[in-house]
């Protein structure tokens, strides 16, 4: 049995293939294995190979996990129009859309029962590693100190196990976009 | 560190070199590429030999040869092209040879889809193959179960002289989660002194499955049968979660189980207690630790992705004195907790 | 006394099955005279198609694995592939290689897999009781073609031989016949050179053997000997069609 006290969290992860969807989620649940919680993570998978939607499921929790699927996850971590448009209705009435609105005009936006979170991700991406391709990164390193998913050290000591060897020299600017997203306050 | 964040393919293949692996052979297909990929790069590295094949059908059949010369061989594929081996492992049975078969199984009947299903329950677990013969079936539900149920496939294959399959889904397959890797230093396969090794002058070794002469063929076929009793003893797998005090019990395998336990909790949440039966080994069937939930339960709720499969064993096993609910969905979209839920609510009227 | 001939070491004492006249026993003492004269009892290892030879084991003492109908070459691979010092042969007839098997054995071919192949081509399947077969002649009368083979409706008879010579992998590919005491020793010759390239690592090394069924041909033993000289051997010609004297190196 569950009980109040236990940490659970579901997030949903989407947006267009190259965006890095799948290693900002895989960024999550390696930070939270350090902190020492049980982890699922389930990407979709279709019949296109590139350019295609790209989603992925996280949960975090510190007891067994169930379903890999949950039915309505808290927080959505929204990078595209398409992405919006296929969870702006799973998520949980009360949850949270955080969207990169450099992509997603805020009208866009019709659900008025959960929170609506709107980052410019890609400028402060483009301010902080002079391109916009680590908006995933500023994103996540926002929903990882607004929701308390996982501590910042471990953040930051698992990007090396997302980066591969060959674009290790990357290492260093996803840091400083995760910690631009970390010290994100919003107004 | 042997604590990983393995995804479940990954899982599998790995524990398919820590058993031993010696030989692999199989041909592509949707969802299962991972474990080819996997080993065609990881296998060499431990002096294994990996072979893609031209068909399924060849596959199957390059098992048959290496698993004669007493090596652990395996392959893996989906339902088309498992449905494409069915005669090579009808034959591996009837030569007694042991083989690993992984089946991440996708849609059907045809090309199907290629979505998570189980609509192969019963090709998996009522033979399949021409004869009269079982193979064990293991159905995973875990990344973990993916690395351990492999172990136990070899080891159940060899010590029976059987194919072995693993019933395996493409959420399970594809999803990341912690994993123990409890041989990394790897096991040591048994020696056979049945197989095609050194000759030395030793008599003659024969492997074949015809038999014309006389009731040899009888003779052999009860032979087989006596190990499925043997089985039936010693490697039934399940898993109860929660049974004791439920009013209601669903009964699932593989990914649906996994989503079942989220279910559970949000059910008793709201006050309804349910509980979970999960067979793990489907061949041979946990019939007895089953059947002796009726003593505390009479509502049994059967949940598959398909339209009824296993269904028919839980009938059959707890006949017509409980009262037996079934929901199907044959279609790529995994249930969600909620939606089974709702079900149970809807078919129990609660 | 000087012994001017032997019986085989690894030919048991055999009462064969095989009808009168057929080839199938000529060809099985050319495989023991072969793996004699090479020292190859301990070593050489047969997988056993499915067809008239499938009982190879009890006339030939030599390990031997069966395989599904038209499978050989696939499980020849397996085995070859790990136990490379095995001495790795098939033994299949014409349904079974050319028909059924064709995929396998084409791809086994094509990789260059280092086993040797008996290919028994009697232009029939022997076994089922004489249905046309994928090497059947035009104009041959089966029990499924029972107004004789036509192109139109049946397609051409298949030159093996000469197919799996186009392949690179392939080491040896050639075909022979035991119609005359002559084609005999051409034949011995040939099985035995195809065992040497397989014991230097040359790969593939084929040896197709035109065989006579006169039980399903419905002729007398004479007469089958004569249709393989006078209606096979000019559709299907004896020779070696590719032969490798090196093997593939890195």
């Amino acid at each position: 049995m569950s009980s109040k006290k236990s940490f659970y969290i579901d997030l949903v992860f989407s947006g267009f293939g190259g965006q890095g969807i799948l290693i900002a989620g895989n960024l999550l649940c390696y930070s939270a294995l350090l902190d020492g919680r049980e982890v699922t993570f389930f990407p979709s998978y279709g019949v296109e190979m590139r350019g295609g939607a790209a989603n992925c499921y996280v949960v975090i929790s510190d007891r067994q996990i169930g379903s890999p699927i949950p039915s309505h996850p808290e927080i959505g971590m929204i990078m595209s129009l398409p992405a919006l448009k296929r969870f702006e209705n799973v998520i949980r009435s009360g949850g949270y859309l955080v969207i990169n609105s450099d992509i997603i005009s805020p009208e866009e936006v019709e659900r008025e029962d959960v929170n609506k979170i709107f980052i410019n991700a890609n400028s402060i991406s483009k301010d902080v590693v002079g391109n916009d391709r680590l908006a995933n990164m500023v994103m996540l390193g926002y929903i990882a100190k607004r929701f308390s998913v996982v501590k910042k050290d471990s953040l930051i000591s698992a990007i090396k196990e997302v980066v591969s060897e060959k674009h290790k020299k990357m290492i260093p600017l996803n840091e400083k976009a995760i910690l631009a997203g970390y010290n994100l306050k919003l107004t | 560190m042997n604590k990983l964040f393995s995804r479940g393919s990954d899982a599998l293949a790995m524990a398919a070199i820590d058993s031993g692996l010696k030989f692999y052979a199989g041909y592509p297909i949707t969802p299962q590429n991972d474990i080819p990929e996997f080993l065609s790069r990881e296998l060499p590295k431990v002096g294994g030999t990996f072979v893609q094949a031209e068909s399924e059908v060849a596959s199957i059949n390059m098992l048959l040869g290496a698993s004669s010369c007493g090596f652990r061989v395996m392959t893996s594929s989906s339902s088309p092209g498992i449905s494409l081996m069915q005669e090579g492992i009808s034959y591996l049975a009837g030569s007694e040879l042991p083989a690993v078969i992984v089946n991440v199984s996708r849609w059907g009947p045809g090309l199907g889809g290629i979505g998570a299903s189980q609509g192969d329950y019963h090709q998996a677990t009522k033979g399949g193959g021409h004869g009269d013969y079982f193979i064990p079936v293991f159905a995973p539900y875990s990344v973990q179960e993916m690395y351990d149920l492999t172990v136990k496939a070899f080891d159940v294959a060899d010590k029976y002289r059987t194919p072995a399959l693993i019933l395996a889904d493409v959420m399970i397959s594809l999803m990341r989660e912690t994993l123990i890797r409890r041989y990394p230093e790897g096991i040591k396969p048994p020696e056979k002194s049945w197989a095609f090794g050194e000759r030395k002058g030793e008599r003659q070794k024969i492997i074949k499955s015809l038999y014309l002469k006389g009731n040899e063929l009888e003779v052999h076929n009860w032979k087989l049968h006596k190990k499925f009793e043997e089985m039936k003893k010693n490697e039934i797998l399940f898993d109860k979660y929660l049974c004791d005090d439920a009013d209601i019990i669903i009964v699932a395998f593989g990914m649906v189980a996994r989503v079942a336990r989220s279910t559970i909790e949000l059910a008793r949440e709201n006050g309804l207690k349910l509980g979970l039966f999960r067979p793990i080994s489907l061949v041979p069937y946990p019939e007895e630790e089953l059947f002796s939930l009726t003593k505390t339960c009479k509502n049994f709720f059967v949940i598959e992705m398909n339209t009824g499969q296993m269904l028919y064993d839980v009938m059959r096993i707890l006949g017509r004195n409980v009262n037996i609910r079934f929901y199907g969905k044959p279609s790529s979209y995994v249930p969600t907790p909620d939606d089974l839920f709702n079900k149970a609510k809807e078919l129990f009227n609660i | 006394m000087k012994a001017v001939y032997k019986k085989p070491e690894v030919l048991k004492n055999p009462c064969f099955h095989f009808c009168p006249g057929c080839h199938h026993g000529t060809v099985h003492k050319l495989v023991a005279e072969a793996i004699d004269s090479l020292n190859l009892k301990d070593s050489a290892l047969a997988v056993i198609g499915v067809g008239c030879g499938v009982f190879l084991y009890d006339y030939l003492d030599v390990d031997s694995l069966e395989a599904p109908h038209g499978r050989g070459l696939a499980v020849a691979t397996g085995v070859k592939r790990v136990r490379p010092e095995r001495i790795v042969f098939t033994y299949q007839g014409d349904g079974d290689l050319a028909s059924i098997g064709m995929a396998e054995s084409v791809h086994a071919a094509n990789r260059g897999e280092n086993v040797t192949v008996i290919f028994v081509n009697n232009t029939i399947y022997g076994m089922t009781g004489g249905q046309m077969a994928p090497t059947t002649l035009l104009g041959q009368v089966t029990t499924t073609s029972p107004y004789g083979r036509e192109f139109h409706r049946d397609g051409y008879p298949i030159r093996m031989a000469e197919m799996l010579a186009t392949l690179e992998g392939v080491a040896l590919s050639a075909r022979v016949s035991v119609c005359t005491p002559k084609y005999l020793f051409d034949a011995k010759k040939i099985i035995k050179k195809a065992f040497e390239m397989q014991l230097d690592n040359m790969g593939f090394t084929f040896v197709e053997v035109l065989s006579s069924c006169p039980t399903n041909w419905n002729m007398s033993s004479m007469d089958a000997l004569n249709r393989v000289k006078e209606e096979m051997i000019p559709f299907f010609p004896l020779g070696v069609f590719k032969e490798r004297k090196m093997p593939d190196v890195l």
